[in-house]
């Protein structure tokens, strides 16, 4: 009884001198990030997503020049102005030719499973969605690269990127997914590929 | 044999002190009330009055002191001891012995014929006449006179007087004086000496409060003079 | 009464008083201390929340006026890190940028250690600010995290990637806590100094009535039974005064039944020896007629009246010797001091009792003491009687001084005899009256009363008296009485013969004075 009275003393006393000065705190969300226009502006550019070296997609965007290429198109063009978008088929072809060195300094890269620069693709807009069709198998295509192909798919067919995507193969037909950027969503196993 | 008075209200001591007075050769008359011992006073003449002092009606000491009024025969008061007040007051009032009751004869004779007895007479090659500043002490006669008038001396102050002036500037204590003058014990009651001492200063000095004859030497007793 | 004063001043250490204002102050810290520590939290909240959502809100606005392009270039990136650098508030920060594998800033170093993962992760994986405290080596700083996102359409955006962080040193706000706590503390210490002022009073209010109740207490205890204590209020302490006066009126009242019952047993003892006294003054003073009238009787006539003769003289002295007792009861009894030489008052009762061939005394001459020569003359008789009865001879009388432990000058009178001692067991009782040594010795010469008489008497002059077995087994009763009479009546002491300091050696009078016997 009286040990325990003591023990309320001390620590009432205690109490005033708990706390003092600047403590540490936890992570606290504190509003929006901060939305920023980017260059090159919309209507010239057309947008690659390749993937981070921590796995996560980056976009990029292209300034699309005319005679930009397939061949050696990796010099964005500054000058040519061109009203209309770049086509799908051009902007996955764009993808699936890497990186240039300036996105390549800054760490981007294609996952190792997309096809290669040559292949061919084709682009059918059937309803609500579109339909990318690989002259590869998809057998070996790791959930991050159908993501990148998503994404970039999605983004050169609708300026807000919400289009379903089905990705075909040579070797068949993948479920319809939609581009999801919101980085929450990013697996966090970054070897897990699903066949 | 002395003649004495014994005024007691109860019948028992006063039937019994007068038996053993008188089987020791006393005359005795008896009285049971201060005024039948006043009245047998003067038919009677004794020599010496036992007074007890608890009386009804005129008490003891009231009896005392008419006595005095008019003689200087020798008084001894029958008391208690414990009633210590009666024994001043009875004493101031002139009394010259008292005794405690209950007492054997033979203590009461012993203070009757103490009290009776005259002091000795001074060896020749004294003069029966001293003369001490404004005092005449006549040692034969018994009388004392203060600047040619005589005064009237209770017994027990006359013996007082003359035992201080026998030995002038000799220190008395008061016990000393009780064993001399009063024949007590050592031990006794020296009140008996004070009360005597104020009464006969009363009666010899100028201013008794400041005397000149019996002086008071405190701790050790009284003495006479220096003149 | 000063004294007793003094006493209640003083601080117990663990006291009622010390305990109460302890409590007090126990409390008006923990008020004191919580309401300071809230204020301060409160206050360093405010402090830091300003601070920090300035911080995030700027940052985030100088942010959101940049124009990328993407991706990034390292050196372009930089030069904006400069430009967000130099528009810090409300303090300077150091800005610094991820975007994928390249690192920025606008210091030396291009990453901070002071960016936690948590903070990294949370930039990376979400699309909102957030920020962190952190301290670093007793600094603290605040990192932001801004997530720089890109609008796809309309209201729709996503993150670029690129994400800039802020870190800032709080070292002004540090300063404000400080402040903020030095500030408290000092407002709460004499606060605290205050609080004493009423604790004290608080608790002088609750003791007060414990110190009356004390006081009567006390005052009871020395024989004041009518203390009382003034009930006020109706708390428990009021209840408690009220239940002491309860109990005090009762045990005033016990207490005065007693005294009232003592009383009339005295004064019927004392009536009764009067009333005794008058048939055996008429008695006593015929005895001697009888004694002398036994021989011409018949023989057992001549026993009975002798018989009663003698009895007469024994009742009388017990009649006396009750009445003595009676007035010591009554506290009538009176002292008539004397100066005296005490050797020679000791002699004159031992001659006047024809004693003085069969005791062996050491008197001292020039001891003068102020007593009552009477009253000394009973307690000297009453000793020496009881050696001769009880003890056996040879009895000894011994006069000396000693000083007491409290510089009083004392006059020792002992008296010893050669008999066999007093058992152990009869000692404490010696001096009760009638108290019997011996069942069956039921009747002694003395009334029975003679050591008691003798002890009032010894108290009446202010001294003691001791009952004891000396070493060579007789008895020793030693009587000790200051020789200026009972303190408070001043003796004359003309001579100090008795005020000898080395006479402080006797126990046995006499011995360190040269015996003179």
């Amino acid at each position: 009884m009286r040990a325990r009275l003591r023990a309320a003393a001390a620590l009432a006393a205690l109490l005033p001198f708990t706390a003092c000065g600047i403590q540490e705190t936890d992570v606290i969300g504190a509003g929006g990030g901060a939305t920023v226009d980017v260059l090159p502006a919309r209507q010239i550019r057309m947008l690659l997503f390749f993937l981070s070296p921590d796995g996560r997609l980056m976009p990029s965007p292209r300034t699309v020049g005319g005679g930009g290429g397939f061949d050696d198109g990796r010099q964005a063009p500054e000058s040519a102005v061109e009203t209309a978008p770049p086509s799908v088929e051009k902007t996955v072809a764009a993808l699936l030719g890497g990186p240039t060195p300036q996105e390549r300094r800054a760490g981007m890269d294609n996952e190792p499973s997309l096809p290669g620069p040559r292949t061919r693709v084709d682009v059918a807009v059937s309803g609500g969605g579109v339909e990318l069709g690989l002259a590869a198998p998809l057998d070996g295509l790791t959930e991050r690269a159908a993501r990148q192909l998503v994404c970039t798919v999605a983004y050169a067919e609708s300026a807000a990127g919400g289009v379903p995507v089905t990705l075909r193969g040579t070797d068949g037909t993948r479920a319809p997914a939609r581009c999801d950027l919101r980085p929450d969503a990013e697996p966090a196993a970054t070897g897990t590929a699903s066949r | 044999m002395p003649r004495v008075l014994l005024i007691e209200d109860d019948p028992s001591v006063r039937e019994g002190v007068e038996l053993g007075l008188r089987r020791r050769g006393h005359e005795v008359r008896t009285a049971a009330t201060g005024e039948a011992g006043l009245a047998a006073l003067r038919t009677f003449r004794p020599d010496l009055l036992l007074l007890d002092l608890m009386l009804p009606g005129m008490n003891g000491v009231q009896v005392c002191r008419r006595v005095r009024e008019d003689s200087q025969l020798p008084i001894i008061m029958l008391t208690a001891r414990g009633d210590d007040f009666d024994v001043v007051v009875g004493l101031e009032a002139g009394a010259d012995d008292y005794i405690v009751k209950p007492a054997r004869t033979e203590v009461i004779d012993a203070r009757i014929r103490a009290v009776l007895r005259r002091m000795e007479v001074p060896g020749s090659g004294r003069p029966a006449v001293e003369f001490h500043g404004d005092l005449a002490v006549d040692r034969v006669g018994l009388t004392v006179a203060k600047s040619g008038e005589r005064l009237a001396l209770a017994p027990s102050e006359m013996k007082l007087l003359l035992h201080l002036t026998a030995a002038p500037e000799q220190v008395f204590s008061r016990q000393q004086l009780l064993e001399h003058v009063w024949e007590h014990s050592y031990h006794g009651d020296a009140r008996l000496v004070d009360a005597c001492v104020r009464r006969l200063r009363n009666k010899i000095e100028d201013t008794p409060g400041s005397p000149r004859y019996i002086q008071t030497l405190r701790g050790f007793g009284y003495r006479f003079g220096p003149l | 009464m000063t004294a007793a004063r003094g006493r209640l001043r003083r601080i117990v250490p663990f006291g009622l008083r010390t305990r109460l204002v302890l409590a007090f102050l126990l409390v008006a810290a923990v008020s004191a201390g919580t309401t300071a520590a809230l204020t301060y939290r409160e206050a360093r909240n405010a402090v830091l929340v300003s601070a920090q959502d300035t911080a995030v809100a700027s940052f985030r606005e100088q942010v959101e006026t940049l124009a990328p392009s993407l991706p990034v270039d390292p050196e372009i990136l930089r030069e904006y890190l400069y430009v967000l650098a130099s528009k810090a508030k409300p303090h300077p920060w150091i800005v610094f940028a991820e975007y994928g594998s390249l690192r920025v800033s606008s210091s030396t170093r291009p990453t901070s250690s002071v960016i936690t993962p948590g903070l990294r992760r949370t930039a990376l994986t979400r699309s909102h600010s957030s920020f962190e405290r952190v301290v670093k080596d007793g600094v603290p700083y605040l990192t932001i995290a801004v997530p720089v996102l890109t609008r796809t359409g309309a209201g729709d955006s996503m993150p670029t990637g690129l994400v800039l962080y802020a870190v800032m040193r709080m070292s002004d706000e540090q300063a404000s806590v400080d402040a903020l706590v030095t500030a408290a503390r000092d407002g709460a210490l004499p606060g605290l100094a205050i609080a004493l002022v009423p604790a004290l009073l608080a608790a002088r209010g609750v003791l007060r009535p414990v110190r009356e109740l004390r006081e009567a207490a006390r005052s009871m205890g020395s024989g004041r039974l009518d203390a009382r204590i003034k009930v006020s209020g109706r708390d428990e302490l009021a209840d408690l005064a009220r239940t002491f006066n309860e109990s005090a009126a009762e045990l005033e009242r016990s207490v005065d039944e007693l005294q009232q019952a003592e009383a009339r047993a005295r004064r019927f003892a004392s009536d009764v020896s009067h009333e005794l006294r008058t048939p055996l003054a008429g008695m006593l003073a015929v005895t001697e007629v009888l004694d002398e009238d036994a021989d011409g009787l018949d023989p057992d006539t001549a026993r009975a009246v002798r018989l009663i003769s003698a009895e007469t003289g024994k009742l009388a002295v017990l009649v006396e010797d009750l009445m003595e007792i009676s007035r010591f009861d009554a506290r009538a009894a009176e002292l008539n001091s004397d100066e005296v030489d005490a050797a020679e008052t000791i002699r004159k009762t031992l001659l006047h009792r024809h004693w003085n061939d069969r005791v062996r005394t050491e008197l001292p001459d020039g001891i003068r003491a102020r007593l009552d020569p009477r009253r000394f003359d009973v307690v000297v008789a009453n000793l020496v009687g009881n050696a001769l009865r009880h003890g056996s001879e040879p009895v000894t009388v011994r006069l000396g001084t000693r000083t007491a432990a409290d510089g009083t000058a004392l006059l020792v009178t002992e008296v010893t005899d050669g008999g066999p001692g007093i058992r152990p067991d009869v000692l404490p009782h010696i001096f009760d009256r009638f108290y019997k040594a011996d069942a069956a010795r039921t009747r002694s010469a003395g009334s029975g009363l003679g050591l008691a008489i003798t002890q009032e008497n010894v108290r009446l002059h202010g001294g003691t008296v001791r009952a004891g077995n000396g070493p060579g087994g007789g008895a020793v009763l030693t009587v000790e009485i200051p020789l200026g009479g009972p303190i408070g009546t001043d003796g004359s002491g003309t001579d100090g013969s008795g005020t000898d300091a080395a006479a402080g050696a006797g126990h046995a009078p006499g011995a360190g004075k040269g015996a003179t016997a």
